[in-house]
């Protein structure tokens, strides 16, 4: 290993700047006075901190480009020699997820702040959580990723509780103990891991468990489905999905955000990270199957809701599961490139519908009606259309390939379904749009309208805030749009799968537009089924089924022996 | 294999942290209570770093510390490392306390303003909060 060259610099800089950072809005909270009323010097330091972290990593990244490139990469190791070094990797995949994770974190970090309301140690928090994502997926050292999940986990936990209501309370804790029990599973497979490689690096000890013989050791293969469970908890695949919705709905809007654009695409790489460990077809299988259900899940129950952010929550589940689908049908790039697009894009309305929510002071869908201003409108269109697949944007290229990589058997067929069921969803956001005017009246309302809970210190001049407001949305919004070139959806696929075959581009054909389009036009006929008044009430009957703590914990336990049962043949 | 021989075979810190990882699993499962949720989580990873600590776990070596005792009768590094347990899972379950603190700090917490805010300590009185 020669020394650390300027590509090594660089990666350390994408996950340490926002770590470095973010002792930025701690030392203002306690060295500059603070406070409602007071506290300017304490936000300008806050603001130009968290912009500094979340700008530096998107600018390494650029500049280490043309070192993934081509199916290049980046290996270091980081402290003691090299068997007990602590080693990290950038490659292609990896590449990609930070750039979802920069964009996504960027876009949400922006809109936070313009938006204002929220203190320095928020801001603090968020940048650790930054960290700890770009960690989870740039770490090839298995106790790595342990600490970078907890530490990802541990922030999620504050942040989603940031507004101590007694539902973000709740919610917060449901996640904990769902997440801290899928915990448990991942040391009891590392233990199981190390026992047998000797090593927790992972490249090492996958050539480690080669050489073991063709057939890897059953404990192993039992080993690699707990992993797998720690995993499905952060990726949110059924069953380990239950904690999601409430937890995704009761946070703040930038965290909403962040957690569901960047986290599960986070979790869904470091998965394919880690089974590059043990080759487990069962298991394999077993995820294909796992993400089909989810995907069919998420959909039905997207569908089903009546607040705006947990019907998000929903789709979240339903495109993880796609994402899911195509890695167990073996195309890890298709389910990579699926989650990169649902990722901006939802990240996206999250932040769009969260504007319109505080500007109506309620998620409930019905009351949300027209109340979004020009530039949450915007970010809904180009969100809404992404996620259910239309034309020139990134979810189309996408969606195509994770359907084409799930074949054309049972499982293609519960997946086209999931796909109208998934656009029909997200069209039920679409009267949320808003009259694309500004009215004189509605504006001075507002500050009033706002529900209790909003910070007091309501800044002058809107028109200002607006423009902020689109700036935070815009990186996710060329994400959305720039992933649909053909030029762009290639580079991603080559990046996303160095070395083995691209999936082949999806041939966009009369064929597939009319596929498309039929799908779009069956979800739109859904959504306006669903939001009718007797479609309401049908469906309201089974729209908060099975997300309690209890029910995700048992979930999660029955998940984990399963999993490890399917090692066992 | 006679039962005495299969039980001197067992390795007492890992069957000790299997133990109390049931034990933990089932006070999760079967405990309402948020704050038994609390103690049996970390009961629970209390269970998991015995196991992984027992792969360091070598009857007749010493504790990884390299001074002139255990040094002294081997020859060499390697001689003397032989001699010694596993430093690696100690290291690890080092950080796993550390990290478990954390989070059953936080989880506590949580439970404790769950019931100031006027909610029971119990899992079954949450769940339908009106947003």
């Amino acid at each position: 290993m020669p020394g650390p060259g300027p590509e090594v610099a660089a990666v350390l800089a994408v996950f340490l700047t926002p770590l470095a950072a973010g002792l930025g809005p701690l030392v203002a909270k306690t060295f500059l006075p603070s406070g409602p009323g007071v506290g300017r010097a304490a936000r300008i330091a806050t603001s130009a901190c968290t912009v500094l972290g979340l700008l530096a990593p998107p600018a390494a990244l650029v500049r280490l480009y043309p070192s993934v490139a081509g199916g290049g990469s980046v290996a270091f190791v980081l402290g003691l020699p090299s068997p007990l070094a602590i080693s990290y990797l950038l490659d292609g995949p990896a590449w990609l997820a930070c750039a979802l994770i920069a964009a996504a974190a960027l876009g949400a970090g922006l809109h936070g702040l313009s938006a204002g309301g929220h203190p320095p140690v928020f801001w603090f928090f968020y940048l650790l959580a930054v960290s700890a994502l770009y960690s989870c997926v740039l770490t090839a050292d298995l106790f790595n990723l342990f600490v970078s999940l907890e530490l990802l986990a541990l922030c999620s936990y504050v942040l989603i509780a940031y507004k101590r209501t007694s539902a973000s309370l709740w919610a917060s804790f449901s996640y904990l103990v769902t997440s801290t029990a899928a915990v448990v599973f991942y040391l009891l497979g590392l233990y199981v891991v190390y026992g047998y490689a000797g090593t927790l690096s992972m490249p090492d000890a996958a050539a480690a468990i080669r050489s073991l013989g063709p057939v890897p050791p059953r404990d192993l293969r039992t080993a690699l489905g707990f992993l797998t469970v720690a995993l499905g908890v952060r990726s949110a695949f059924a069953p380990f999905h239950a904690w999601l919705p409430e937890a995704h709905a009761a946070a703040p809007h930038p965290v909403s955000a962040l957690l569901s654009g960047a986290t599960l695409a986070a979790g869904y790489f470091a998965l394919g990270r880690i089974s590059s460990l043990v080759d487990v077809p069962a298991l394999r299988e077993g995820l294909r199957f796992a993400g089909v259900l989810t995907a069919l899940t998420g959909g039905i129950f997207a569908i089903a809701q009546g607040d705006a952010k947990r019907l998000l929550a929903w789709s979240s589940v339903g495109h993880a599961g796609f994402c899911l689908a195509a890695f167990g049908s073996g195309s890890f790039a298709a389910g990579a490139l699926h989650a990169l697009a649902h990722g901006a894009a939802k990240a996206l309305l999250f932040l769009s519908v969260g504007s319109a929510a505080d500007a109506a002071g309620s998620r409930d869908l019905s009351l949300l009606r027209g109340r979004a201003g020009l530039g949450p409108s915007l970010g809904i269109l180009v969100g809404t259309a992404s996620l259910a697949g239309l034309p020139p944007l990134a979810g189309w290229g996408t969606k195509a390939l994770t359907l084409n990589s799930a074949g054309a058997g049972v499982a293609g067929a519960i997946l086209t379904v999931a796909s109208v069921l998934s656009a029909a969803a997200v069209f039920r956001l679409l009267p949320i749009l808003g009259p694309f005017r500004i009215p004189a009246g509605s504006e001075s309302v507002d500050p009033g309208g706002t529900p209790p809970s909003a910070d007091a210190s309501g800044q002058p001049g809107r028109a200002r805030d607006a423009a902020a407001l689109l700036l935070g949305l815009l990186p996710l919004a060329a994400v959305c749009v720039a992933g649909g070139l053909p030029r762009v959806l290639s580079a991603g696929s080559a990046l996303a799968s160095p070395g083995s075959g691209a999936p082949g581009a999806p041939e966009f054909g009369l064929a597939a537009l009319g596929k498309t389009l039929t799908t779009a036009a069956s979800g739109a006929v859904l959504a306006i089924l669903a939001g009718s008044r007797r479609g309401r009430r049908i469906l309201g009957t089974w729209e908060r089924r099975g997300t309690g703590a209890d029910a995700a914990l048992r979930l999660v336990l029955a998940g984990a022996a399963l999993f490890a049962l399917l090692g066992l043949p | 294999m006679s039962l005495l021989e299969f039980v001197s075979r067992i390795n007492p810190v890992a069957a000790s942290g299997a133990v109390l990882v049931l034990v933990g699993v089932w006070g999760v499962l079967a405990r309402p209570n948020l704050f038994k949720i609390a103690i049996a989580t970390s009961v629970m990873e209390t269970g998991v770093n015995l196991v992984i600590l027992s792969t360091g776990y070598i009857r007749g070596r010493t504790a990884p510390i390299l001074d002139s005792a255990v040094a002294g009768t081997a020859t060499d590094a390697a001689g003397a490392a032989a001699r010694m347990t596993d430093p690696v899972p100690q290291a690890l379950v080092l950080t796993a306390i550390v990290i478990g603190l954390a989070v059953t700090a936080l989880q506590l917490s949580y439970a404790v303003r769950l019931r100031a805010a006027g909610g029971g300590s119990s899992i079954e009185s949450y769940g339908d909060e009106k947003w």
